[in-house]
């Protein structure tokens, strides 16, 4: 359970549910989308600040939108980055 | 694999990558121009570098982020990695004979189109606000995640026992000890849970960008 209170896409309302809907328009590789349906969990995460929301994201997609590293590359920094924090993200 | 994804790096440039994600993650003052130019040999060029520099920094921030809140997996997986050890030491602070100064490296995030505007937008929500925190606060949490990688751009904190100051050192240093237990300080002082999501984002921002600013300066 988280440690606090978060909003997933189906309870929000107002500024958090504009934000999720700009999320949820941008180009999202499908392997990216949970089985669940809803949205994953670090833009969840995010959810008590819908100001910050697309400002990370903003950042995340100038970062993964293009080049010089190849996909696969992102992905074996990312894991690398995850695996040395111990965190399953 | 799960274990240490570093280990399918097989070729000289996923090799680079991944060593260089590794340096970034766990001592970003210790990079130097020898890692440049050794990055270099297995044909990574400065816009290469650059992009995986800034990509295992705010991995980090995602990692301390989702660690401090506390999300579940929400992806299908075939092994589920192995769940953190609190036990983990945590990472090592440099000494303040090993920061990096603060001057311009050979590769600036000016170099990658669209970073220093996103960047902008990211800090001036974080950093230029009055409230959940205050702009003190939010300096002082800046200083103490600037002081955990060596980032010599920001003063030394001062000293305070807001239990503000000891959360970010959990979210710079050892992450794998985030867990309701780092945040229950933060109640006690009654302080929201809009204020305690204001702390995380405010202390993983900072050392994000903190590891940015030494991992570049350090290179030169």
């Amino acid at each position: 359970m988280p440690y606090l209170p978060l909003v997933g896409f189906r309870e929000s309302t107002g500024a958090l549910r504009d934000a999720y809907e700009a999320m949820m328009a941008r180009p999202l590789p499908s392997v990216y989308r949970p089985s669940h349906g809803g949205e994953p969990g670090i833009i969840r995460a995010h959810s008590i600040d819908p100001v910050l929301l697309p400002r990370v994201f903003r950042f995340s997609g100038m970062l993964n939108g293009q080049g010089p590293l190849s996909w696969p590359e992102r992905e074996l920094v990312n894991a690398t980055t995850s695996r040395l924090n111990q965190c399953f993200y | 694999m799960i274990r240490d994804p570093a280990s399918a790096a097989r070729d000289p440039r996923t090799k680079a990558i991944s060593g260089l994600a590794r340096l970034v993650t766990e001592a970003p003052w210790t990079l130097t121009r020898h890692d440049r130019a050794r990055a270099h040999d297995a044909e990574l060029d400065d816009a290469t570098i650059l992009h995986v520099i800034m990509l295992s920094s705010f991995f980090g921030y995602l990692n301390r982020v989702a660690d401090a809140v506390g999300i579940e997996l929400d992806y299908d997986v075939m092994v589920r990695p192995p769940p953190p050890d609190p036990e983990t030491p945590p990472l090592v602070r440099p000494s303040h004979d090993e920061r990096p100064a603060p001057d311009q490296g050979p590769l600036t995030i000016t170099m990658r189109p669209g970073a220093i505007e996103a960047l902008a937008a990211w800090n001036d929500h974080v950093m230029e606000r009055d409230a959940p925190l205050t702009r003190a606060q939010r300096l002082l949490i800046s200083r103490v995640a600037a002081d955990t990688v060596g980032d010599a751009s920001l003063p030394p904190p001062e000293p305070s026992d807001h239990p503000i100051v000891a959360l970010t050192e959990t979210i710079a240093l050892a992450p794998w000890r985030l867990g309701e237990a780092a945040l229950a300080p933060l109640r006690e002082a009654g302080m929201s849970d809009e204020a305690i999501f204001d702390a995380i984002s405010v202390a993983a921002f900072a050392n994000f960008a903190s590891r940015l600013n030494v991992a570049l300066a350090a290179l030169q």
